[in-house]
């Protein structure tokens, strides 16, 4: 989002009025010439594109606006749709509780990833960020995670977390903790998944903070240490502020990250017990592919999108502001 | 962006200098604690791996241990052998391949091209065609999950990796990362070749492709971790094993046998291997485009 | 739902994945008849057993149709059903798919299953030489769903070694729950990891929906439209359940699913001496055990008498499917007696043709000669019941269980609980689905 602005300083120089679309006549209009365009060019420019923009014309744009179309539907896909206006939505808001319970576990989710994500990251980010021999070693270890497939990770954490062998428990009875079956017990499955997904995500939105600390630039540092500031008061006037805007964007890219949950919950609770773990997309994949309900599943993801177009707007019109102060 | 981008490159090399010099006795010994708390951190970071590996090497009786035995008494290869021998492993091994190569590939090419027509020729309609392709990054795949799998009953491709492939091998994600790189070449260069009568096309494969080395990569690496690892597609168009990936194999034998725990980790070793080798050879080009996928919803 | 109700064979299961691509490939010469081609035949993972008969089935039947060839799409048991739907949805239906008792509902009011009445009339196939039982079981607003070579219901496995110590009588057909109770509290001992429990009840729908029905409860209204999970019978049916396990008389499902360990595993092992939960079915993994003697018994009778849930494993033929006269030739082939003779040394339940019980294919199988399983399932059958008429069956079942989870575990109470649960599956039950208009 950041690269919006570039879009106008683009080497060959296209004007802010390229938005108009090519011409049918056979011969170019007086203002291509204005704007240095030539037939040969735009031709050109149109076969490189083409590939692409005939994939995004079916895949992105055709699916989003047949999403939006299904979504007023009701379809089982065996017998024939049914055209019910905006009752999917209305079902959703008003008449159906396991929607809100969705969501509510997917806000839940999110409480407890983003706080534990942010901190740890950047503590983790303020770690890495030495000269110290070896570094890149640890980076890639903190990598392994991120990279890896969540049917493997989930492998691997259902028994962390399992009861009886697992090595949490393990670890907590040598403190005198009682086994806890983390993923069997509605109080803890929630907590438990958020903890695999910080675990997975740490190394990704470290990668962020490290971009951020080192666009600190030294001199504050000095500046501050010459003042007398130690290592917190640095952090405190010096580094925070300065991140803000990367700890805004790391926020909202996790948040959105956050929002998209579901393979390690199909893979390690099936959204149990009890609900206890039903995020939204997992009972969005349910709606779709276990009952059928395509129309409702599509008004869902509308939903989704909504939500997801506001963070993003609105970290889209933080960064503006942010930019605009900063060179004011 | 592209300035943290640029920034992440050198530091992964270097890092910045340190801020001051304290006195050397009390450097060392934060040197130290650095130390320690990476090691820590690396440990808890790789710990589950550790143990998938140990796992997937003993036998059934260890995995019950508690606590748990980290060195397996008799390696147990026959886990990994069984895995063969009572699913179609190398099926969905070639399954993953063929199609993690068949989107990368595609993805390189389509992203490429349509990154040139947006970085290096001016034509009308390219500032709102390139709106649209940031637009399209906001928007949660969940979106496009419904009327794609009805689109691919219209098309016959239900259980066959069409579905997988065709819908994948366009990503505006990958034109928008090309492209902030192909801005970075220099004009001069492109107008050399001009001169000596190179076209669209020439340039195109002559010039900036073995330039763009370095940022095709990135998306290689980007894209080949991202569908090798992909799950809920194929959970959704695929139905018969002989079609299944790795992942959806294994996600079968997690839900089905969820107590064949060598087995298990043993396929989640083979499901791994190919990523940690790819990561460790490129984790420079990975790294680098981690800085961009902010921009994917 | 076949899913849940084989669920417990896994441990031979890995073998079925090998199995695929093993189908049989015959010629597909002569077109004589539109009832040729290669048709495709759906079966869940889990059950290796019958894959392999089906796989001599399918041998025996290409011989004699050297037209048509049958080809087995072995498909993971887990979300099996959602798995055929998607490709019958998708447009890739297999010919003949295997489903459950459950889905039947659904089937047909979704019309995605031909209805086989039509074509037994067409094509002289006499129904009546199957149990009446079946083809009610199999019938849904006149619809024939599909067919079935065997049949199965809830029955009760004991420990008879446990009930010998103990010096306690074993289970009878006239048993009621009170009597399973009192047996439970006496066949009870020790703690800790040593205990042994008097029962081990698996509270998953088939056993529980039993329970209910014998309490003369009932799940829906008849029509399936008005849910009466909350009526008096059925929370008394629940408060039985829960006491066993408030009781420690069963170990609970929570306690269950903490140690990994379903309930026929605890059986098994010889740590409880009574089982409720499984079908006929489990007498195949407990075939193997030694270390005690072991029978089975029809479910015990609650104040509205017996009431077992009927486990209906049938074969239905897609409604798109490319070669439906192929398909209804082979299963026409597989009731046949030839047919039945085939796979009943393999199925899990009973054959479905009563005269084939005494046929030797059966009654000298090694599960009939050494273990009584063919007397408890007679006496039961004049007491199966059939799934509830639900439409949306898989959405309702799934908040059904999300909220005995809490039941269950005794954090909710069962009135309070299921109040709520009926008024939020009201318009499911109504419209066939919560999004519906």
């Amino acid at each position: 989002m950041a690269a919006v602005p570039e879009v106008g300083t683009a080497p060959s120089g296209a004007g802010p009025a390229g938005g108009v679309p090519a011409p049918v006549d056979l011969r170019p209009p007086s203002w291509w010439k204005r704007k240095g365009y030539t037939r040969r060019d735009t031709v050109a420019a149109f076969i490189f594109l083409a590939p692409s923009l005939i994939h995004f014309m079916i895949f992105i744009l055709g699916l989003v606006v047949a999403s939006l179309v299904i979504s007023t539907w009701q379809w089982d896909l065996l017998t024939p749709p049914h055209e019910v206006g905006l009752h999917n939505y209305a079902t959703m808001f008003f008449h159906d509780p396991l929607f809100w319970t969705s969501l509510k576990a997917t806000l839940y989710f999110v409480l407890l990833t983003i706080p534990t994500g942010i901190i740890l990251s950047l503590a983790l980010a303020m770690a890495v960020n030495t000269k110290l021999r070896g570094i890149v070693i640890f980076r890639t270890a903190y990598f392994i995670p991120v990279v890896s497939s969540m049917v493997a990770v989930a492998v691997v954490w259902r028994w962390v977390f399992n009861n009886d062998f697992g090595i949490l428990n393990w670890f907590l009875g040598l403190f005198g903790v009682h086994k806890i079956d983390w993923l069997g017990n509605p109080v803890t499955a929630m907590p438990a998944i958020a903890l695999m997904s910080v675990w997975k995500g740490l190394g990704f939105t470290m990668t962020l903070f490290l971009a951020g600390l080192q666009g600190i630039p030294q001199h504050l540092y000095e500046a501050a240490e010459l003042d007398g500031a130690g290592r917190w008061k640095q952090f405190v006037h010096v580094t925070w502020p300065l991140l803000t805007p990367t700890t805004f964007f790391v926020s909202v890219i996790s948040i959105i990250g956050s929002f998209n949950v579901f393979d390690a919950v199909y893979l390690m609770t099936q959204g149990g017990p009890g609900n206890s773990t039903t995020v939204y997309n997992f009972y969005l994949f349910n709606q779709a592919f276990r009952y059928f309900h395509m129309g409702y599943a599509a008004a869902m993801a509308w939903i989704l999108f909504l939500i997801i177009a506001a963070l993003s707007f609105l970290q889209f019109r933080f960064l503006n502001r942010r930019v605009q102060y900063e060179l004011g | 962006m592209s300035l943290v981008e640029e920034k992440q490159t050198e530091a992964s090399e270097a890092g910045p200098k340190p801020v001051a010099l304290p006195p050397r006795n009390r450097k060392i010994g934060r040197k130290a604690l650095a130390y320690l708390a990476l090691t820590l951190l690396a440990a808890l970071a790789l710990i589950p791996f550790l143990w998938m590996l140990s796992t997937s090497l003993k036998s059934l009786d260890e995995v019950f241990l508690f606590p748990p035995k980290w060195i397996p008494s008799k390696l147990q290869f026959h886990n990994y052998t069984s895995l063969w021998h009572d699913f179609p492993m190398s099926t969905w091994i070639f399954n993953s391949v063929k199609v993690t190569l068949s989107v990368t590939i595609g993805v390189l090419i389509t992203s490429s091209m349509a990154a040139y027509a947006f970085s290096r020729i001016n034509f009308p309609g390219r500032n709102i065609l390139f709106y649209m392709y940031l637009g399209a990054l906001m928007i949660p795949g969940w979106v496009m999950l419904v009327p794609n799998f009805v689109l691919m009953r219209k098309l016959g491709w239900i259980d066959t990796h069409w579905a997988l492939i065709i819908p994948a091998i366009g990503q505006p994600f990958g034109t928008f990362l090309l492209r902030q790189f192909f801005l970075t070449i220099p004009k001069e260069l492109e107008e050399a070749a001009r001169v000596d009568g190179a076209g669209h096309f020439q340039i195109f494969t002559k010039v900036i492709l073995p330039l763009a080395k370095p940022a095709l990569a990135t998306l290689f690496v980007f894209q080949f971790l991202a569908i090798w690892n992909e799950f809920l597609w194929p959970l959704i168009v695929l139905n018969s094993p002989q079609k299944f990936t790795v992942p959806l194999g294994l996600g079968y034998l997690n839900t089905a046998h969820s107590t064949d725990w060598t087995r298990l980790m043993a396929g989640s070793v083979i499901l791994l291997i190919p990523v940690v080798i790819l990561f460790t050879v490129a984790q420079r080009y990975y790294v680098r485009g981690i800085a961009l996928t902010g921009l994917k919803g | 739902m076949i899913r849940r109700s084989r669920a417990v064979r896994l441990s031979v299961a890995v073998l079925a994945m090998g199995l695929i691509g093993a189908a049989c490939s015959g010629s597909s010469g002569g077109s004589k008849t539109s009832s040729t081609g290669t048709i495709t035949v759906a079966e869940p993972s889990d059950n290796p057993g019958d894959i392999q008969a089906r796989k001599q089935l399918a041998d025996q039947f290409m011989k004699l149709h050297p037209d048509i060839s049958v080809k087995i799409l072995v498909i993971p048991a887990e979300g099996y059903d959602q798995k055929v739907l998607t490709l019958i949805a998708g447009g890739k239906p297999p010919d003949l798919f295997v489903s459950g008792d459950v889905q039947i509902p659904n089937m047909v009011s979704k019309n995605y299953a031909y209805n086989l009445d039509t074509f037994a009339k067409k094509g002289n196939f006499d129904l009546s030489k199957l149990y009446p039982q079946i083809i009610q079981g199999l019938t849904f607003n006149g619809n024939l769903a599909g067919l079935t070579d065997n049949w199965d219901t809830q029955v009760m496995y004991y420990n008879k070694s446990m009930f010998q110590q103990a010096g306690v009588s074993p289970p009878t057909a006239s048993w009621t729950w009170q009597d399973f109770q009192s047996a439970a509290q006496q066949l009870t001992q020790g703690s800790g990891t040593q205990k042994q429990y008097g029962a081990v009840f698996d509270p998953w729908f088939a056993p529980l929906y039993s329970t209910i029905w014998s309490y003369g409860g009932n799940i829906t209204s008849a029509d399936g439209k008005t849910c009466e999970i909350n009526q008096p019978p059925a929370i008394q049916a629940i408060d039985f359940i829960l006491n066993l396990y408030k009781q420690g008389l069963s170990p609970s499902p929570q306690a269950m699913s903490q140690q990994g360990q379903g309930a026929e595993q605890i059986f098994l092992s010889g740590r409880a001496a009574m089982m409720i939960g499984s079908g006929r079915w489990a007498a195949y993994d407990l075939q193997s055990v030694k270390r005690f003697q072991w029978a089975m018994a029809p479910l015990p009778k609650g104040p509205a008498g017996r009431a077992n849930f009927f486990h209906l494993s049938m074969f239905a033929i897609a409604h798109n499917s490319q070669h439906p006269q192929a398909a209804w030739q082979f299963l026409k082939y597989m009731l046949s007696k030839n047919g039945i003779e085939t796979t009943i040394g393999n199925a899990q339940g009973l054959p479905s043709i009563p005269s084939l019980v005494k046929d030797p294919a059966f009654a000298n199988s090694a599960l009939v000669k050494q273990h009584d399983t063919v007397k408890p399932m007679l006496q039961s059958l004049p007491t199966v019941h059939r799934a509830p008429n639900i439409v949306a069956f898989n959405e309702f079942q799934d908040k059904l269980d999300a909220v005995m989870d809490g039941v269950w575990s005794g954090k909710q109470d069962p009135k309070t609980a299921l109040d709520a649960f009926c008024k939020s599956v009201g318009p499911l039950l109504q419209n066939g689905s919560a999004a519906g208009a």
